[in-house]
């Protein structure tokens, strides 16, 4: 089974993105368009799609463990919440993996204007739950996940 | 009935997956003009038709502007266009 990856060059480089809808209680449940990142453990969902989502980070808890995360130069609160995250594979046919998604907000009162530009990121732990295997060629344009 | 809930909220969201991806294609084919005109903004465009329905260099502007004329988030893919000369290395 595999999942197609959309190869994106914001910076004249080419990098992989996913599109993944969540599913949990009270939150949005809208696309939204993600770096697959293995330079990060965890899923995360970043400030402009939390907006996005509508997610209650009031509700939400500190994670337990790495509570301050360091993303693109900015400093973040650690969150926790649990749910599905549901990917589109080649066949159009969903595919959701169960695991808990980090929320990734700001611990600058003022958020700095450029914090809104970055992507939420799929991790590792999306990989290793999912049991995927990520395939990424950018000199031949080509990038999926696959099991 | 439970499974048959299942599959259909599925079906929905594989189809709202679907267009949300067309108009990441349609972003991506014309990201270059767009970043002439749309440098440190975020658009909001629309998943049926691809027309940009607001623009704003602030997330919190772009969703009142979105409420103010009365257009549903779920049918807007939004994307954003970093400030020029300012990478992400994530």
């Amino acid at each position: 089974m595999k999942i197609p990856l959309r190869l994106r060059s914001p910076f004249g480089q080419l990098m992989p993105f996913a599109f993944i809808t969540i599913r949990t209680p009270r939150v949005r449940p809208i696309p939204i368009d993600v770096l697959v990142d293995t330079g990060s453990p965890w899923i995360a969902i970043t400030p402009r799609d939390i907006l996005r989502l509508n997610i209650p980070v009031k509700h939400l808890k500190k994670a337990a463990k790495h509570v301050t995360v360091s993303l693109g130069g900015f400093r973040f609160w650690r969150y926790e919440m649990g749910g599905t995250v549901y990917v589109k594979d080649e066949n159009g046919k969903t595919i959701g993996v169960k695991l808990p998604i980090s929320v990734l907000y700001p611990t600058a009162k003022k958020w700095p204007r450029a914090i809104k530009h970055i992507w939420s990121i799929l991790g590792n732990d999306y990989l290793t739950v999912g049991k995927f295997h990520l395939h990424f060629s950018p000199s031949e344009q080509i990038a999926y996940l696959e099991k | 009935m439970e499974k048959a809930n299942v599959r259909a909220t599925e079906k929905e969201a594989a189809e709202l997956l679907l267009k949300f991806e067309e108009s990441e294609k349609w972003f991506s084919e014309h990201y270059e003009e767009l970043r002439e005109s749309y440098a440190n903004k975020m658009l909001a465009i629309n998943i049926e038709d691809k027309k940009i329905v607001s623009a704003s260099s602030e997330i919190e502007e772009l969703f009142r502007d979105l409420n103010s004329k009365n257009v549903d988030v779920n049918s807007v893919y939004i994307a954003t266009i970093p400030p020029k000369g300012i990478a992400f290395i994530l």
